[in-house]
């Protein structure tokens, strides 16, 4: 029962750090980002191939990967979700366009072939149960990770502007903020903390071009669950749902793992829609 | 917009429009005299993209083969892919292959899914579906006499686990049938869950204490399954499942430091598992498998060739078992349409139903040919048990298979 | 957009150049495939005009109402497999396991719009996919109602009674007449009050509350009318491929999220979008796999998936309302400051006998 509580935290690592970037986007942007699972994906790709290519430790390609899924974010937002940036429905529709992109040209280039990294790290023995260290660096990283954001969200100029945008983005035009430039930045951070998220998973998960999509739905709840925008909702929400899943597959079948998050997602969105972290009545501007 | 981008968006719609004008007209070529065209139903695209790709390579290599030895005949076989991923698009495709390029016969499937609609209505159109790889048992059973399996499937690939765990793993352990204790774990699509099924029957029918544990291939985490497993303490743990779920399962038993003594999986001798848990983390393992390559060559004949050709065509190893059984089944049609002289649905049935060849010596999968006269589903097709060994796999049984000294290793010692 | 102005544009909706823009794209991409006589094209044109209708149910929620629900494939699944089931298990007539599949979906949606509606905009879409989700997992075990994963696979067995046919022109009239249906209820509730009720709620649902309207129930209304036709279609569905494979029924990606897309491309809330959307997208997408699917592993995606984001960023509001704008803008230029007139007169000038 420990090792389940263990993996579920473990888990839920997992989850809360491939939900910053979206929460970051969609908080902000308030556009639901379909891509955000294929984005992972190349994240991954880049760390694979640079690590082999270069024969270094996979966690040192994060120098390399989160910069290169930075420019491809602000790519993202500045030639494509710019243009579209007063009509929410094709915002959404472009990046269901880029899902499909991301996931075929990756699969036109490697055929569909599956890539692994082969790190026997060791575990960790604690009494009777035991951690692995790839799930225990994403965790310490998971956490450090939502600190720097909030230190950076809530102690820097550029950080109150996102906050400011997110809040109100009418009211942010009108104080003289550059909307459409933090929007570009935004989603350029959002994707280097999947880029972050996609250089700590690749030592975990078997790398091959859907392997993003079973992260999109999750991180959308994720998101939801710990309150649009919110950093250490996004981490609570994570622990949650990692912890029930694990849990619920164990207690109760494997394959029925996910279905108890599933109703308590249902359950709080509606006892408290804005989420466990969201400001109260966020739900009611109705993010579109 | 621009000036430039809207040319841009004309000049790429034009493309677009071309391109599927050019398709439309390019079946309507007057060579069909000289040329016999084989449709290839596989998913090219989509999450087992990989396998239909590599499954195409056993029936590329078996074309080039027979068209540099003078074609089948009297005319060269032509290969035309479809790309279906799931039911519609099966239909969309089938029906393209047959009323557009109008192939003679159809082949596929690696997705059991693809194949029922696809063998619909290639029994609408009395053409030959000639089935090398789809695992669920009922596509057989839906009464069409144009649907032929050659390769093996869901029940023998089942009843060899079975049997291989009786005549082989329980002798190595040391253990009788009745003291096995087996956890059978299996992802819950209908490839997984019509071997896992029948595969507790049996067991417990040989009075083995069996545990079966379905799980979603897609999950991002098998925590529950591998502690679920651990619990019941078996001595053997037999999966069934796909390349990714299957990585991730033994690198979270590894992380959790169990290993039961034995693991048996089906087809998990491929090369990215290798990859995912390298050399000692896949030593030991038991695939129950396609026909594997280090077979011996007076049971497999042609299995040098066949690695050779492949080796030179893609320049790697074969990835997945399944290359060569698609290879081998299409060297079967081949015989089979020489024998017929025709690639008429009906006669080549005829001449299938015929065809009496022993297990072992004449194919390079080792099959034998015989078929179920009210399925059609070739009852000589049997899988092989593989173990790891040094990141090479060997061939265990059936004995005359092997063709090594390769010897059982059982129980497993740590990851 | 205010809430006259939106009104005033629903009115105006089949306008003489819409009917045009219809029958122009039909004459174009769907009677060559009629005329051919070929199954494949068939087969193209019949997806063509189911996924038209299916776009069509889901806009009346979705684009009059504003509702983006991703949960619709719960409604298609309930058709196909009430259709399915009845089939196999009581041989009961697709003709009349149509409207049970209907009734099911009606109380299904019922209780997943008690929560849901109390959600706006992006909450209440991930709320919905959620429960699609949930709905798949319950599907797959309950094995003993739904077969699990295993899918029902339905018999060919050739007959009016069992709503199978040998030649495909039979599903392509039965998916035909589904969408006119559609066209037509769809045009029912926008010329009723429910349709300016749905319009008013996805306006402003605050302000709709002032003017008298119970958003709840209006857009209750409005869902029960898109999941009844959306299950109609699933039953359909389900006779045209005779394999109910929940992996496909059920699909966020592949069955939920298009109807969507291709209203949003379409045209959202208009009654021609998603006809539109769908004559263009379904038989590009199947042409492209027939074409390039053998190519080069997801090419044909590819190519697909950029033609689906340059046509976005071309047509920012839609087909329709971008093409709208564009020819109003024309107007506007050649009759100078005096077209600002209803859609209807505009139409009826000659803009060549008025500016000369």
């Amino acid at each position: 029962m420990g090792q389940i509580i263990i993996s579920g935290i473990l888990l839920g690592g997992i989850y809360a750090i491939v939900s910053y970037g979206l929460t970051l986007i969609f908080g902000v942007i308030r556009v639901i980002n379909f891509a955000h699972g294929s984005l992972l994906m190349v994240g991954m790709f880049m760390a694979y191939y640079l690590s082999k290519g270069m024969n270094l430790n996979i966690y040192l390609m994060m120098l390399i990967v989160v910069p290169l899924m930075f420019i491809l974010g602000v790519l993202i937002q500045k030639y494509l979700l710019s243009k579209v940036i007063n009509e929410p429905d094709m915002q959404l529709f472009v990046t269901f366009g880029l899902l499909l992109l991301f996931e075929n040209v990756m699969l036109a280039v490697t055929k569909g072939e599956f890539f692994s990294l082969d790190m026997n790290m060791g575990t960790i023995p604690i009494g009777s149960l035991v951690l692995d260290w790839g799930r225990l660096i994403n965790l310490v990283a998971a956490i450090v990770l939502a600190i720097l954001l909030l230190l950076f969200l809530n102690h820097t100029k550029i950080g109150w502007a996102i906050r400011a945008v997110s809040q109100n983005r009418y009211a942010a035009g009108i104080i003289g903020l550059r909307v459409e430039r933090l929007y570009i930045l935004a989603f350029g951070l959002g994707s280097a903390c999947i880029g972050i998220a996609a250089v700590l998973l690749t030592p975990i998960y078997t790398i091959f071009p859907h392997v993003g999509f079973n992260f999109v739905i999750v991180s959308f709840a994720v998101v939801i669950l710990g309150g649009l925008g919110s950093i250490p909702g996004a981490l609570a929400g994570g622990m949650i749902i990692g912890l029930l899943e694990s849990l619920s597959g164990y207690l109760i079948a494997p394959e029925l793992n996910q279905i108890v998050w599933y109703l308590l997602f249902l359950l709080v969105l509606f006892f408290r829609p804005a989420g466990l972290f969201g400001i109260a009545g966020s739900e009611e501007g109705g993010v579109k | 917009m621009g000036k430039i981008q809207r040319n841009v968006l004309i000049l790429l719609l034009i493309a677009t429009i071309f391109i599927v004008g050019c398709s439309n007209s390019a079946s309507s070529d007057s060579d069909s005299q000289e040329i016999i065209k084989i449709g290839v139903i596989q998913p090219f695209s989509g999450p087992n993209a990989q396998a239909g790709e590599e499954t195409y390579k056993g029936n590329e290599l078996a074309v080039e083969n027979i068209n540099t030895n003078g074609g089948l005949l009297g005319k060269k076989v032509k290969l035309i892919k479809a790309d279906a991923t799931n039911a519609q698009e099966a239909i969309s495709e089938a029906e393209r292959l047959i009323t557009k390029e109008k192939v003679d016969i159809i082949t596929g499937t690696y997705v059991s899914g693809v194949a029922y609609p696809a063998t619909q209505i290639a029994n609408k159109y009395g053409v030959l579906y000639w089935e090398t790889n789809a695992s669920a048992p009922n596509i057989t059973q839906q009464g069409f006499n144009n649907v032929i399996r050659i390769g093996q499937y869901g029940v023998p690939m089942a009843t060899v686990a079975v049997n291989s765990i009786k005549d082989v793993v329980a002798p190595a352990l040391g253990k009788s049938l009745t003291e096995l204790k087996v956890v059978i774990v299996h992802e819950q699509s209908i490839y997984g869950t019509s071997i896992g099924e029948i595969e507790e029957e049996e067991l417990k029918k040989l009075g083995a204490k069996v545990k079966r544990i379905p799980y979603d291939a897609a999950s991002a985490d098998l925590s529950s399954v591998v502690n679920l497993s651990k619990n019941e303490n078996p001595d053997i743990w037999l999966r069934t499942g796909y390349v990714n779920d299957g990585a991730l399962l033994f690198k979270q038993a590894r992380d959790i430091g169990w290993k039961p003594p034995v693991i048996m999986g089906q087809a998990d001798d491929n090369a990215y598992l290798l990859e995912a848990l390298g050399d000692k983390g896949m030593e030991g393992i038991l695939s129950i498998s396609y026909p594997s390559y280090d077979m011996n060559e007076k049971y497999a004949p042609g299995i040098k060739d066949y690695l050779d050709s492949y080796r030179n065509k893609y320049g790697s190893e074969p990835k997945i078992p399944q290359t060569l059984v698609s290879y081998g089944g299409t060297e079967i049609l081949f015989d089979l349409i020489k024998e017929a002289k025709s690639t008429d649905a009906n006669k080549i049935r005829e001449a299938a139903l015929k065809m009496d060849v022993k297990i072992g010596g004449t194919y390079p999968t080792g099959y034998g040919v015989k078929l179920d006269p009210k399925t059609l589903d070739n009852t000589r097709a049997f899988p092989v048990l593989t173990q790891w060994k040094n990141g090479e796999i060997k061939t265990i049984y059936p004995p005359e298979a092997v063709g090594t000294d390769a010897k059982i290793e059982l129980p497993l010692r740590g990851w | 957009m205010s809430q006259s102005n939106s009104i005033q544009t629903a009115n105006s909706k089949l306008s003489k150049n819409k009917i045009y823009a219809v029958a122009g794209l039909f004459i174009l991409c769907i009677v060559p495939l009629l005329l051919s006589q070929e199954q494949y094209y068939l087969d193209i044109v019949f997806q063509a005009f189911l996924f038209a209708a299916l776009a069509s149910s889901w806009n009346i929620i979705g684009g009059f109402g504003g509702q983006h629900s991703f949960g619709h494939a719960i409604f298609f699944g309930i058709g196909a497999y009430t259709t399915a089931i009845l089939f196999m298990n009581y041989q009961i007539s697709p003709w009349i396991s149509i409207w049970i599949g209907m009734l099911i979906s009606l109380f299904v949606a019922f209780i997943i719009a008690l929560p849901t509606f109390r959600l706006r905009g992006a909450f209440f879409s991930i709320a919905t996919l959620i429960i699609n989700q949930l709905v798949l997992v319950l599907v797959l075990y309950y094995k003993e109602i739904t077969n699990g994963s295993q899918g029902i696979l339905l018999p060919y067995e050739p007959s009016f009674k069992n709503m199978i046919f040998e030649n495909r022109m039979a599903f392509v009239y039965i998916a035909f007449s589904f969408m006119l249906i559609t066209i037509f209820v769809s045009y029912i509730v926008l010329k009723n009050k429910l349709g300016y009720q749905l319009q008013a709620v996805r306006e402003n649902q605050d302000a709709s509350r002032i003017l008298g309207v119970n958003p709840f129930w209006v857009k209750m209304n409005g869902l029960f009318i898109s999941v009844a036709l959306t299950s109609m279609g699933g039953s359909i569905y389900a006779m045209y491929i005779r394999f109910v494979d929940p992996y496909l029924i059920l699909s966020v990606a592949e069955i939920g999220a298009m109807f969507v897309l291709i209203t949003m491309i379409g045209g959202m809330g208009t009654l021609s979008g998603p006809i539109i959307g769908a004559i263009l997208m379904m038989p590009i997408d199947i042409l492209l796999r027939g074409s390039l699917g053998g190519v080069r592993p997801g090419l044909n995606i590819v190519v697909f998936s950029l033609l689906l984001i340059i046509v976005a960023l071309f047509f920012k509001e839609g087909i329709v309302g971008t093409v709208k704008n564009k020819l109003e803008q024309r107007k506007t230029k050649l009759l100078g400051e005096y077209s600002v007139e209803t859609d209807k007169t505009r139409n009826e000038v000659n803009p060549n006998a008025e500016s000369s």
